[in-house]
């Protein structure tokens, strides 16, 4: 039973989260952005963490994909 | 068009994408094991997650205070976002296999058959096909959920979920087959883009950022995350271009 549960509750999970690195990254600029909030009113901090965010997106995506380039460089099969 | 469009946009194509994968599932059991248990176990589905969504929905939407149920939802919504879009990008950049349906098909039927010989009973059929419609009803109810919780319009995105379920039950009942011409990650990108726009604008609103003029801030969030998507995949590109030309040099 706890072991479907837990089956059940990790499926749900990846819903939203299959790599926990970026997703943590994500959260913690979202948490930078409320931070900002806090001190400056305004659209500015809004805009900043999409800025930020949109960095993340090009930074994630290069990186895993010059991984996954390397891989099948280093084993082309 | 407003936020009533933008609403029922984002939650068509993104529940327009998971009907598709529920009807592969439920098509390839149908045709490996016969179309009750999989009826049996979709309709199962449907009630399970009306009872979740309806409770959980209600919940929800009368204690939380507004602010937090629009950082949390819009937190939430931008994880989705992110992964989608992110998987597009490697597709696209052809790093990482398309989704294919028709594999998945394929899967889902050699799966659905063994179990059968296996077990001699029509759970398997009933419990492939309840998963598969449970989860990604799941996915399509948050889609709905999320854009209702900002635009405080239930009605039009959830007339943009049945909407996108219904039109992909009807093709999938008028081709009888895998949907194989919906270009997936096309869809993906857009939804991608959609989903990430919108979770940032409403976690920003949750926080207290006051957009300027709504709609036009939702469009430049759009924007910056459509050129993210698109510097990603000329990044991910030039170096496999460069690569052939100097193998060909």
């Amino acid at each position: 039973m706890l072991r479907r549960l837990r089956s059940a509750a990790t499926e749900v999970l990846g819903l939203f989260v299959t790599d926990w690195l970026s997703a943590l990254l994500a959260l913690a600029i979202l948490a930078g952005g409320w931070a900002l909030t806090r001190a400056v009113s305004g659209a500015a901090p809004g805009f900043a963490m999409a800025a930020a965010l949109a960095l993340l997106v090009v930074g994630e995506a290069v990186l895993r994909g010059r991984r996954l380039s390397a891989a099948r460089v280093s084993d082309p099969d | 068009m407003g936020s009533a469009g933008w609403g029922f946009g984002a939650a068509f194509l993104g529940s327009a994408v998971e009907s598709v994968e529920a009807l592969t599932i439920v098509l390839a059991v149908g045709v490996t094991r016969g179309w009750r248990a999989p009826l049996q176990g979709t309709v199962a589905a449907l009630i399970v997650l009306a009872a979740v969504v309806l409770s959980l929905g209600q919940l929800l939407t009368t204690r939380v205070p507004q602010p937090v149920l629009r950082a949390v939802i819009g937190g939430l919504v931008l994880l989705f976002g992110l992964r989608w879009l992110h998987k597009a990008i490697l597709r696209s950049a052809g790093l990482v296999a398309l989704s294919d349906e028709n594999a998945r098909f394929a899967k889902t039927v050699q799966g659905a058959g063994m179990a059968a010989r296996l077990a001699g009973v029509d759970w398997p059929g009933f419990a492939v096909a309840f998963k598969g419609v449970f989860l990604e009803g799941l996915e399509v109810a948050f889609i709905v959920f999320a854009v209702a919780a900002s635009t405080g319009q239930l009605g039009v995105a959830g007339l943009g979920g049945l909407a996108a379920a219904v039109t992909v039950a009807t093709l999938g009942v008028v081709l009888r087959r895998p949907l194989t011409r919906v270009p997936e990650n096309t869809i993906k990108h857009a939804v991608g883009v959609l989903l990430a726009s919108l979770g940032t604008f409403w976690a920003g609103e949750g926080f207290g950022v006051h957009w300027p003029l709504d709609v036009v801030s939702l469009l430049v969030l759009v924007l910056l995350f459509l050129g993210a998507d698109r510097l990603s995949i000329a990044l991910l590109r030039a170096p496999a271009r460069s690569r052939a030309v100097s193998k060909a040099a």
